[in-house]
This record gives structure tokens, C-alpha cells and sequence, in this order.
């Protein structure tokens, strides 16, 4: 938001690259704009057309856990917080065109081509989570509340699908949650990477229910846990002692014949046996992995890959913005999975370095000067 | 200087399967996925880290070994891609070639009376390895009900078939030298 009101910084969104040619200092990138089909020029966001919209979808952002209209903003802290139609579920039943007071929509639009001269150019496509019903044994699309660390993050969220109740998918409060770790990574037949923010974001969904429910059962079974770094293993200790269970123990989950409630089966590592144990929600730890926006746009620009389709920085301690094509950086998880203070770090480096192409000063790395 | 490091067990199991059990990291996906932990005295995982440790008699005086059915369950979750199911096969022909007294005596009883039925006729017959194992077992009487039902719903041929190619049966056997095989059966 304080970024799209910046009088230095142009957003463009809905957007596309389609092409870039040109070197450091004067890269030219053709965009695709697509149609917002709402003149955002007009548009207050005021959401009258949301109202009246028949047209139910699931939301993305909600990770579909929640249903949206078909004229929608992403999330109320998007910007420009404006609203758009997806074409392909409108009706063109012109309700909004109607409720609309300001005369906004505009279903004629095109997408068009434009072109921006550029100095430098930061990528920063981000990545995606394992898809975990590839596992079918952890029951991820067959039972209802098993659910995904990025699912668990909406229904913790105050603006999410239950308001930040702690509410699972079949409507019950939760009073024990599972959180599964390295689902899918570090597993050579998946992700043999570590996912590196997983670890620390149990702990920290963990604490979450915690609060939310008190005296609610916190179960985390892990592989390692990894809390690197200054705080994290602080916050660990902190959790054990409030009473946290950490068992080292990749677990199976079963489907509950009775009742919705998944059954977990562990070992519990105290006694060396095999354990089973009814929780209401399983939530599995799904490892970062390339994103196809990053796959896309790697091919666009001419980027190498490391071996598991992140983009590959230049160098792997002094080089990890650039590439090895000068002026263009990479920021985040594009270039393998990190933790949020990382990405920030990440980002301002790209920045810094972007500052030095265009002040004109040549592109050499801070650490030759 | 260093040498190579890991337990002789573990390069011992190198050279008879060609699993590397030094990348277990004891995540114990096999353990919670395998069916047969009530009868183990050692889970899957646990066997794993004892191959690491080099415990080699605690292992061949296991019942695990014996116990395991080989459904490759542990190895098909391995995240490591530990063949785990190979590694107690393993185990299973070092216990017999080092004489080691099975913990579980008539799991390979059975399975050298199903060879031996193999080698003679090249086809199993159901009272052939019955009477082979039962006799040889004592244990006369646990499956009598099953035998009862099975012969009722003609599961059980009463005369045994031979297959043509008894020849070539044979000579597989001895091609392998029983090795893989169990015991001198």
C-alpha cells in the first residue's frame, strides 16, 4: 500500500511480460495489460457491484475456503484496491453496471500492448507450495480437515474465511491440532530440498492456536526441527515449556470411520511405539518449489536454473541478486525458498544493486569496490 | 588420515543390497506406514539406526527380520530411497549364513518347505507344503478351520500338478547357487 503511493513507483498490475530486449540501462519490456473490465480510473472501490453480482466462485486468495463474486478485489489490502471482473465466470448479466454509481465497468476492454523503458529489472515471482494429495497417505483431497499450511494461515487470519475463529472446514472449533513437517521436502523423490520456513512456521501457527483456544492440544511431528537463527530457537524452547508437544515422527494419516476427526499414527519416540491418536485438524507442512510465473519468466529473459528449477543466482555467496545476465536481479523465493526477514533482505539487496546500474556507476558487485 | 566412515555392519549391507543406510535420518516414515509393528520387537526405523550403530547381533536375533513381510511399504516411502525391505532381506541371509538361531523359528522353516515344494514340482501344492511345514513345525493344528473351508470351496488340489519346465527350475536354483535363497532347503 505505502508502495503504490510512492510518487517514484509505478504499479502495474494485471499484467503480463511478454518480451524484454535491450541491455543494463535501457532494457525495453513489452506488457500485456489485460482488461480489468472496471475503468480503474473511476472505480472508488466502493463495492456496490460486489452486492449484486449472482455469480459465486471459490477465492483463490482464501485458498478457496471461502466463496467470491465474479467482480472481486483480491483482498482488502490489495493495491490498487480496485475491483475486477473474471471473464470467465461473468455472465455479462450487467447488474454491475447498473448498481454501479460512477460508471466504472467497462466490458469492452481489450488487452493491449505497451511498452516501458527500463534500466534494470528485479524478478521477484515468488514460488509455490508441494501439492500434498501427490502423497496420498498424509489424505490431503480425501479428508476434509486435513489441510495445508497455506489454508491454516487463512483460517488463522482475522480477514480469512472464519474471521480468524478457529473453525476447521466442517465447521467445528478445533481443540487439538497436528501439524505434519517436510511434506514433500526433503524427500528425493519430491523436493529433496529443505524448505527452510516450515519448521519455524509450525511454531508459530502452533502458538497461534495456543492463544486462540486455551488449554487446546498442540502437536507437532517433525523430521529435524530447524530453528536457525537469532529468536528461533528461543521461540522453540518458549513453546516446549507452554506446552507444545514436538514428536520426532513422520506420521500416517488415517481416515476416522466414525467421526470427522483424522487419526494420526506415530511413533511416539518415549516408549518406541506405534501410537494412534484422533486430532481435529491435520495441518501438513507443504515445501516452497518453483512457481511457473518464475519458470515462465526465467525462459523470457534467458536465466539459467539450479537443479530444481529455482533461478540461479550468479554466485552462490557474493552474487545471489544477480544473474548472470547484467541488470537483471532476483529477489525471494525465485531464487529458493526463504522465510520472510530473508525475502526482505533479499529484495533490498536487489534494490541496492539496481541503485548502482542506475546511477550510471557501472555494474560491478560492492564486494570488488 | 580418515578413513571411510559408518559402522562395518553398514558396508556390510552395501555390499550384499547396495543400500546406503548411513542417509537414513530416522524420520520413521516407514515405521508408521508398516503393518506388521505389533509383531515387531523392532520397528523399521529403529532397525535402521541399529544397521548405522553396527548392532548386528541385536538385529539377527531380531524377530523384526523374520516378521517382515516384504509388502515394501517402508522402501516405497523412503524419503531417502533406502530400499528399507532390501536391507532386512539382508539381514535375514546373514542371520542364516552365520548360523544365527532365527528369533522367529518357523517363518523361515516356511519359507524353505514353499522352495523346496518349488524345486521338486515347480508349482506349489497346497498338502505338499502343508504337510511339510506342519510336520516339520509341530505346529499341527493352529490353521486346521482354514484347511477345513479351503478344501470345502476347492482351493486345494489334492493331487500335485507338475509344470513342464522342471528342468530349467532346477537349473535356475542351481544357476543361483542358493544364494538369496533360504537355508539348504
Amino acid at each position: 500500500m505505502e508502495a503504490a503511493k510512492h510518487e517514484n513507483i509505478k504499479l502495474v498490475t494485471n499484467t503480463e511480460v511478454i518480451g524484454v530486449d535491450g541491455e543494463a540501462g535501457h532494457f525495453t519490456v513489452t506488457l500485456r495489460r489485460n482488461p480489468w473490465y472496471v475503468d480503474i480510473e473511476r472505480c472508488n472501490g466502493c463495492g456496490a457491484c460486489v452486492d449484486v453480482c449472482p455469480i459465486v466462485v471459490p477465492h483463490e486468495w482464501d485458498m478457496n475456503l471461502k466463496p467470491r463474486k465474479a467482480i472481486y478485489a483480491m483482498f482488502a489490502q490489495a493495491a490498487p484496491l480496485k475491483y475486477v471482473i473474471d471473464r470467465e465466470r461473468c455472465v455479462e448479466c450487467g447488474l454491475c453496471m447498473q448498481a454501479c454509481g460512477l460508471d466504472a465497468i467497462d466490458l469492452s476492454q481489450e488487452p493491449y500492448e505497451e511498452r516501458l523503458e527500463v534500466g534494470a529489472i528485479v524478478v521477484a515471482t515468488g514460488g509455490q507450495v508441494f501439492d500434498p494429495s501427490a502423497i496420498p497417505r498424509y489424505g490431503y483431497g480425501r479428508q476434509e480437515n486435513v489441510v495445508t499450511n497455506m489454508e491454516f494461515e487463512r483460517i488463522c487470519n482475522a480477514a480469512g474465511p472464519t474471521e480468524g475463529e478457529l473453525v476447521r472446514p466442517d465447521g467445528k472449533h478445533i481443540r487439538s491440532v497436528a501439524f505434519v513437517q517436510c511434506v514433500g521436502s526433503r524427500d528425493v523423490n519430491h523436493n529433496p530440498w529443505c524448505s527452510f520456513f516450515c519448521c519455524m512456521a509450525a511454531v508459530k501457527g502452533g502458538r497461534l492456536v495456543m492463544e486462540h483456544a486455551p488449554g487446546a492440544e498442540v502437536l507437532v511431528f517433525y523430521n529435524d526441527l530447524r530453528a536457525c537463527g537469532k529468536g528461533f530457537e528461543e521461540l522453540y524452547r518458549r513453546s516446549v515449556e507452554e506446552g507444545m508437544r514436538f514428536i520426532r515422527s513422520i506420521p500416517t494419516v488415517y481416515e476416522n470411520r466414525t467421526r470427522n476427526d483424522p487419526i494420526i499414527v506415530y511413533e511416539d519416540p518415549e516408549t518406541g511405539r506405534i501410537e494412534r491418536k484422533e486430532v481435529d485438524l491435520v495441518v501438513l507442512a507443504c515445501g516452497l518449489q518453483p512457481s511457473p510465473a518464475g519458470r515462465s519468466l526465467r525462459g523470457l529473459l534467458g536465466l539459467p536454473r539450479d537443479g530444481y528449477g529455482f533461478i540461479r543466482e550468479a554466485h552462490p555467496v557474493d552474487g545471489l541478486c544477480e544473474t548472470p545476465r547484467e541488470g537483471v536481479f532476483i529477489a525471494g523465493v525465485c531464487q529458493g525458498p526463504k522465510d520472510i526477514p530473508d525475502c526482505v533482505t533479499h529484495g533490498s539487496a536487489a534494490a541496492a544493486k539496481v541503485g548502482i546500474i542506475l546511477s550510471g556507476k557501472g555494474t560491478e558487485s560492492c564486494s570488488d569496490a | 588420515m580418515i578413513k571411510a566412515t559408518g559402522s562395518g555392519l553398514e558396508r556390510e549391507i552395501e555390499a550384499r543390497c547396495g543400500e546406503r543406510v548411513r542417509l537414513c535420518f530416522q524420520c520413521g516414515k516407514c515405521s508408521t506406514g508398516c503393518l506388521f509393528t505389533p509383531a515387531m520387537d523392532l520397528l523399521p526405523h529403529q532397525a535402521m539406526k541399529l544397521v548405522q550403530l553396527g548392532q548386528e547381533e541385536r538385529l539377527l536375533s531380531s524377530r523384526t527380520i523374520w516378521i517382515c513381510a516384504s509388502c515394501v511399504t517402508c522402501t516405497a516411502r523412503c524419503p531417502n530411497d533406502i530400499d528399507v525391505a532390501g536391507v532386512i532381506d539382508a539381514l535375514r541371509q546373514m542371520a542364516l549364513e552365520k548360523g544365527v538361531r532365527p528369533a522367529e523359528r518357523n517363518v523361515p522353516l516356511f519359507h524353505s518347505c514353499f522352495l523346496g515344494n518349488i524345486r521338486a514340482t515347480g508349482r506349489i501344492s497346497e498338502p505338499v507344503l502343508m504337510g511339510a511345514y506342519k510336520a516339520l513345525s509341530g505346529d499341527l493344528f493352529s490353521d486346521i478351520g482354514l484347511a477345513v473351508e479351503m478344501l470345502r470351496k476347492g482351493k486345494i488340489k489334492l493331487v500335485p500338478s507338475l509344470v513342464r519346465g522342471r528342468r530349467e527350475i532346477r537349473r535356475i536354483f542351481s544357476e543361483s547357487g542358493g544364494k538369496g535363497a533360504v537355508g539348504k532347503g
